[in-house]
């Protein structure tokens, strides 16, 4: 009776022993687990991040070159709206002054497109940006928009094609 | 010549002549565009004379107007004058009219246009140049000291040539119609 007893205590004992070495040995292997899915993650929300990041800054790169791009048009289109809601000749003149030091000269050609579809395209007259000026000056009115500005190296306009609004 | 040399020849014409024709395929959108554009020369025509006849406009830019209103007009086009208190109808060159309009002898002057339309559309004429004429009405008033001096309704038929001419711009060839007025008729002229 005594040594059932004392072999059923063995027993439990190596029964407590290896439950316990399974226990810690399982609970290391799952805070293992858990610390290397947190570094994964910290890891793939990094680069989340870093991609965000450079989307973020070509998208910002790319609307200010856009802009950039933009702002002669912007400019010229603004020009046109002053000179003629300059309302008489002696205010819309000196706009027409400032103007003409964003083109390489006053004789810069101007195309205006009346039609376009495909490869058919239709023109006014060509005139110059100083005849168009004042053209927009007498009119008091800005009947066309900007649709291509060529420049030089210095950044001033070379050639101005303009569309029907 | 050999059938090869034949399909040769065939092969460029077919490639090189829809070319050709694609450009007098006027189509009626690109019609309405030319119809369009004739129209607008008339109304800036209307503009600049407005702007020589008004007594506020200095020298120089009366001078460099007249300038631009005489090039929308063929060479030696003539204007017709007319008042109330005659029947016969005077013309002048338009560079003439243009100075003798900057010269009238009141303290203000106001010449409105209105009801610019097609009496006659633009038709293609067998040597390719588009025809047509547009009506305007012209109301004059010229002040004195004492206020309106004269006043009357003038109305006016304008023939309208439209031609496909080319340019080269920076070494392109440009297309462009080229809208040129012809003489100013005089049809009517009335007190209001």
């Amino acid at each position: 009776m005594r040594t059932i007893s004392k072999n059923y205590s063995k027993l439990l004992l190596a029964v407590i022993v290896t439950g316990s070495i399974l226990v810690t040995d399982t609970g290391c292997k799952t805070k293992k687990a858990v610390t290397k899915t947190n570094t994964d993650d910290s890891q793939a929300k990094a680069d989340a991040d870093a991609r965000k990041k450079a989307a973020a800054d070509a998208a910002a790169k790319a609307a200010a070159a856009a802009a950039a791009q933009r702002e002669p048009y912007n400019r010229v289109e603004n020009y046109f709206q002053q000179i003629a809601n300059a309302g008489s000749a002696s205010n819309a003149n000196p706009i027409i002054s400032n103007a003409l030091q964003s083109f390489s000269s006053g004789d810069v050609p101007v195309l205006i497109i009346i039609y376009r579809s495909g490869s058919t395209v239709d023109y006014d007259k060509p005139t110059t940006i100083s005849n168009y000026l004042n053209f927009i000056k007498d009119q008091k009115q800005s009947p066309n928009s900007v649709d291509h500005l060529d420049m030089d190296s210095n950044g001033k306009i070379t050639q101005v094609v303009l569309i029907k609004k | 010549m050999s059938r090869k040399s034949l399909f040769i020849i065939a092969f460029v014409f077919a490639g090189i002549l829809p070319g050709l024709f694609a450009q007098d395929n006027v189509t009626p959108q690109r019609k309405r565009a030319i119809d369009s554009l004739a129209l607008e020369k008339v109304r800036d025509l209307s503009k600049y004379i407005s702007i020589i006849g008004d007594k506020g406009t200095s020298f120089s830019e009366a001078s460099r107007v007249i300038k631009r209103a005489d090039e929308l007009f063929a060479t030696g086009s003539k204007m017709g004058v007319s008042t109330l208190a005659s029947p016969a109808i005077n013309y002048f060159k338009v560079d003439d009219y243009f100075k003798r309009l900057m010269a009238l002898n009141y303290i203000r002057v106001k010449i409105d246009w209105y009801s610019i339309h097609y009496i006659s559309d633009l038709e293609k004429q067998p040597d390719g140049k588009y025809v047509g004429v547009v009506t305007i009405y012209q109301r004059f008033e010229g002040y004195g000291a004492e206020g309106l001096k004269y006043m009357d309704v003038t109305k006016k038929d304008v023939t309208i040539y439209v031609e496909k001419k080319h340019t080269q711009i920076n070494g392109k060839q440009i297309d462009f119609w080229d809208v040129i007025l012809g003489d100013m008729k005089v049809t009517e002229t009335k007190r209001q």
